[in-house]
């Protein structure tokens, strides 16, 4: 079961960074390491306000499917996930840096009314 | 079946101050020479003709005045530009002025002093026409389900409006219609004033039932003078129109001749303490 | 074809008609959800609840000195300002139930006469929610009271 293809109705993104350790000397010297290539830890927060709770249940099937943030996905496209951003698809994905989507965190449900709720889904991305 | 006409109608004005005045009369603003002296608040409130009682607060005596010893004097005034008073025994003496008739004063000590006046009524000289309007307010009743608009009774105001010659002076008996113009520039105490509007009065009796001959009505209120205007143009007699409203309770007074009134034993006039009014029987021509 | 004016209106309170109503007004309104999403221009909607209020404005009168009537402007203002009932020594309260017999909301019929038996109606279940009374000079004595449907109304034939 993919990631529900839904377009959001607020999004937050953080382009995460690449593996870097640092290390400052006593004199203010600093020394940087690259152990890597590739970019990880980016986190995509995706809210879905006032949805019907068919849909909302599709989020939590899907938690359930890869066994919560057990395993990792790649998320919808720009007409779903990404809506209404108009930039490259890329600059808010994982897959070009090599990495996927995994749940940061269970999704969260607030119910609005009957038949009615929000979900708060929290993904980070990670090789 | 009988036509009556205003030719024969009258008003009666009596002055009246909202409120009372507190001031001082300093020893060194009394002009003995000239019998004049001034009070220490705002020119305008005091108005020629007035008759007010100066009371010294503190129970001192009115020492400005030459030989007097008593904390209270009730005098008519003449007031010129400048605000300088001078007292006098009689209205007529009032307004005519000038030192003859004003008793003489003497540089005393400084007085705090309240004012008041209470006048007695006079007939508004030069008077063209008046008219006075009673309005009833209504309060509406009506409910669901009603077909006709339901009223209660609420309210009566009164309002009304004196129109007449300008006249500021050469009669010392009456009052003059320019008062009616320096009344509504009283900032301090208001524009207060007492009248009596008559409708018919006695010796007009166009019923032609004898008995009737002497009957009075008029309409008896207190009112505050609330617009004053003069009309001045080449052509035309000089006229004043003054707006008023009422203040609190509108009389209609229907005084039927009655052969009773109380006199003393000479036959004279039972008045009031003040001389102000003349006390008789309801109905029997005083009030 | 008939229009209804204020002639035509009454207002009935568990059941009885309520005497000198000089006005009454009822408001529904709907409260929206929004299911705009990041990628679309224009807001959509959900329905997301309905409340209904009203209010009335009923003179305030006695037909006999002393004595306060029934199913007047009294009935509405008993339902509310109540007297503290006899309790402990530190109870002061009084019920908050308005409907009859200890229950706890009104019955309240909007009704407008076109004719027939029952008329036109917008019949709710209550809870008065403000009762104000003014004395004023040159105003009657009135209770404007306010109310507010709890659940949908009963029955509407309007």
């Amino acid at each position: 079961m993919p990631f529900p293809d839904l377009v959001p109705t607020a999004r937050t993104f953080e382009s995460g960074d690449y593996p870097v350790k640092t290390f400052k000397a006593q004199n203010g010297a600093e020394t940087r390491i690259l152990y890597g290539s590739n970019r990880t830890n980016m986190k995509l927060s995706l809210t879905y306000a006032n949805i019907f709770d068919a849909d909302a249940e599709q989020f939590l099937d899907h938690y359930d499917e890869v066994q919560g943030t057990f395993q990792t996905f790649s998320v919808g496209g720009t007409d779903t996930t990404r809506g209404g951003w108009e930039g490259n698809k890329d600059a808010l994905g994982a897959q070009s840096q090599g990495s996927r989507y995994r749940y940061e965190s269970p999704p969260q449900v607030v119910q609005v009314r009957p038949g009615v709720s929000s979900v708060t889904v929290n993904l980070i991305g990670v090789l | 079946m009988s036509v009556y006409l205003g030719t024969f109608g009258k008003v009666e004005l009596k002055r009246k101050l909202d409120g009372r005045l507190v001031g001082k009369i300093n020893g060194n603003d009394v002009n003995t020479a000239e019998k004049r002296f001034s009070f220490d608040f705002d020119q305008g409130q005091l108005i020629t003709g007035d008759r007010i009682t100066i009371k010294e607060i503190d129970g001192n005596a009115l020492d400005f005045i030459s030989s007097y010893t008593d904390s209270s004097v009730t005098k008519y005034i003449n007031v010129d530009e400048a605000g300088g008073i001078r007292l006098y025994n009689s209205f007529a003496n009032a307004v005519n002025g000038g030192t003859a008739n004003a008793p003489a004063l003497s540089t005393g000590s400084n007085l705090n002093v309240q004012v008041t006046i209470e006048n007695k009524r006079r007939l508004l000289a030069q008077v063209s026409s008046y008219e006075i309007n009673t309005e009833r307010e209504s309060v509406d009743t009506t409910v669901l389900s009603d077909n006709f608009r339901q009223r209660i009774s609420s309210l009566i105001s009164g309002s009304g409006r004196f129109s007449a010659f300008w006249e500021y002076a050469g009669d010392d008996s009456s009052e003059l219609p320019n008062y009616l113009l320096q009344l509504i520039l009283r900032t301090k105490v208001g524009s207060n004033f007492a009248a009596r509007l008559y409708i018919k009065d006695s010796n007009y009796n166009p019923s032609g039932v004898a008995i009737r001959n002497n009957d009075q009505l008029y309409y008896k209120v207190e009112g505050i003078i609330t617009a004053a205007a003069v009309q001045f143009s080449p052509s035309d007699a000089v006229q004043i129109t003054a707006d008023f409203i009422t203040t609190g309770p509108v009389e209609l007074k229907v005084d039927l001749e009655v052969p009773f009134a109380l006199t003393q034993e000479d036959g004279g006039k039972l008045l009031e303490d003040d001389s102000s009014e003349e006390i008789g029987i309801v109905g029997s021509g005083t009030s | 074809m008939s229009y209804y004016t204020g002639r035509h209106g009454s207002l009935l309170l568990d059941g009885n008609t309520i005497a000198q109503v000089q006005n009454w007004s009822v408001s529904s309104s709907v409260s929206l959800l929004s299911i705009k999403t990041l990628a679309e221009t224009d807001d959509r909607f959900i329905a997301d609840g309905r409340t209904t209020t009203g209010s009335c404005r009923v003179l305030y009168y006695q037909e006999t000195p002393g004595v306060k009537g029934s199913n007047n402007a009294s009935t509405f203002i008993n339902k509310v300002i109540k007297a503290r009932e006899v309790g402990g020594d530190f109870y002061q309260g009084a019920t908050l139930a308005q409907g009859p017999n200890g229950t706890n909301r009104s019955s309240l019929r909007l009704k407008i006469d076109d004719g027939t038996d029952d008329g036109l109606y917008i019949e709710m279940r209550v809870i008065i929610t403000n009762i104000t009374m003014t004395m004023a000079v040159g105003e009657v004595l009135a209770a404007d009271i306010t109310f507010q449907s709890h659940g949908a109304p009963q029955f509407v034939n309007i």
